[in-house]
């Protein structure tokens, strides 16, 4: 059986007890790995200890209770078997930046937060090599110009791709064939579930003045690059794994919310299901 | 996999260098960048600058890997591992370094061959235990990497000797 399978044995293990008192050695079990092995395979496979990842998902849904519920916060602490409502407090703010009663509080809180369950296809998706361990890359100012919309499904994007394609045709502006970039941007924050691409082609500044296209100037930036493999579909998996695995694993701060998609000069290979694009996420100290 | 050997063994003395944690947390791959890795690459580091520095040295050629569980092992994946060389005995020891004593055991040997080292062999040795008169005896193991061991890159020509302390199960259980 495949290590993912094992180790996602013991992921489902952790969701149903994560409001019982369980061990590391009894997720073990469940992947029915050794201790020490486990040890090794859930790092390799999730990209953070498997004891992070119980903490986490407990915070995340104990913040989740804190919203929906009426329990009171020591309830909830003792629910997922935080020892008293202080650690439960320290962790909580270690994680979300604030504290639980605030997170109480909240008058519009996120949709998503935190660390969501990880499921079977976005595990073997960051586990098909090790194209997800980003290069540090400077870019300088990019002029593009393309169309946007509001993303709800891949198709959307897709067919934006399109639609840029036969704007641009017209303009006669695909020969010489432009560099292609996509940006997906998220209107505040990751966690509010709304995102906006952005289908776009390199173009010189005297050409911008077509009504039918939109103009955005990236600046110079610094960016951690990285190398999505798969279809459209999984690309979500690759925005997931930045955002609640690596981001936080590497210390770095996102400078900016959006990604970009670099796509060379042909549009086509974007859409192809087994496509390597590279996505640039902007990055601070 | 049975043991290759079965033996007594007294009280070891070790001087090295030592982790907790949960070793992976950085790198999960074979490779030298987890922190087991890390703390190899540290003492080999030190040997190298510090040649001789360490006295009465029993055999030059065989490293210890020692693998300590502690109570956080089983909840939270923490362990000790702990990387050194034996000594005769213990005399000015570099202030660097830390010393490790293994208490006098029987051990069960268990001969790691290529890509065996690679495998869950913690599972396969518990496997022989609970089906053999043994049961483990410490809450320790350690890995001895000699000559034979030929580096990570090159697993295929590789053996590994791993030492379990054991005892013989009692009976009336």
């Amino acid at each position: 059986m495949s290590h993912v399978k094992s180790i996602f044995r013991a992921v489902e293990f952790i969701e149903q007890n994560l409001k019982e008192e369980i061990a590391v050695a009894d997720m073990a079990d469940a992947a029915y790995y050794s201790l020490f092995h486990f040890c090794r395979m859930f790092n390799k496979v999730v990209q953070q200890t498997p004891y992070d990842y119980l903490i986490k998902r407990r915070l995340t849904e104990s913040a989740r209770d804190l919203l929906e519920t009426n329990k009171k916060i020591i309830e909830i602490a003792f629910d997922y078997q935080f020892n008293n409502p202080e650690t439960f407090s320290r962790a909580f703010k270690r994680f979300f930046g604030i504290q639980p009663n605030q997170w109480k509080k909240q008058s519009n809180p996120k949709q998503n937060f935190g660390l969501p369950q990880l499921s079977y296809d976005y595990l073997n998706h960051i586990n098909k090599g090790d194209f997800l361990k980003p290069v540090f890359e400077k870019k300088s100012r990019v002029q593009l110009a393309g169309l946007m919309t509001v993303v709800n499904n891949e198709k959307d994007i897709s067919e934006l791709w399109q639609l840029l394609e036969s704007v641009l045709e017209r303009y006669d502006m695909l020969e010489p064939a432009p560099n292609f970039y996509g940006i997906l941007s998220y209107s505040t924050e990751w966690g509010n579930g709304v995102r906006y691409y952005f289908a776009a082609a390199e173009i010189e500044l005297s050409k911008i003045e077509k009504t039918s296209l939109v103009f955005k100037s990236v600046p110079e930036m610094t960016y951690a690059r990285f190398i999505h493999k798969g279809t459209r579909k999984e690309r979500k998996w690759t925005s997931d794994f930045i955002h609640h695995t690596w981001l936080q694993k590497s210390g770095s701060n996102l400078s900016l919310p959006f990604e970009i998609e670099f796509l060379g000069k042909n549009i086509a290979s974007n859409l192809k299901p087994d496509s390597e694009i590279a996505v640039y996420v902007p990055v601070g100290e | 996999m049975k043991p290759t050997k079965i033996f007594d063994s007294k009280e070891i003395l070790l001087v090295g260098l030592s982790f907790f944690g949960d070793p992976f947390s950085t790198n999960a791959g074979w490779t030298e960048e987890n922190e087991i890795g890390r703390l190899w690459n540290r003492w080999c580091k030190f040997l190298g600058e510090n040649p001789g520095c360490i006295q009465h040295i029993k055999n030059d050629r065989q490293s210890y890997e020692v693998h300590v569980e502690h109570e956080e092992t089983a909840s939270k994946g923490h362990r000790e591992v702990f990387v050194g060389i034996e000594v005769e005995k213990l005399e000015n020891v570099p202030v660097d370094l830390l010393v490790k004593i293994l208490p006098a055991a029987t051990y069960a040997v268990f001969t790691l061959k290529g890509k065996e080292i690679f495998s869950d062999w913690p599972k396969i040795i518990g496997e022989w235990m609970s089906s053999s008169e043994y049961e483990s005896a410490s809450h320790f193991g350690f890995e001895l990497y000699d000559e034979r061991f030929k580096g990570l890159d090159k697993i295929d020509d590789s053996v590994l000797d791993v030492y379990i302390p054991i005892k013989k199960k009692s009976t009336n259980s």
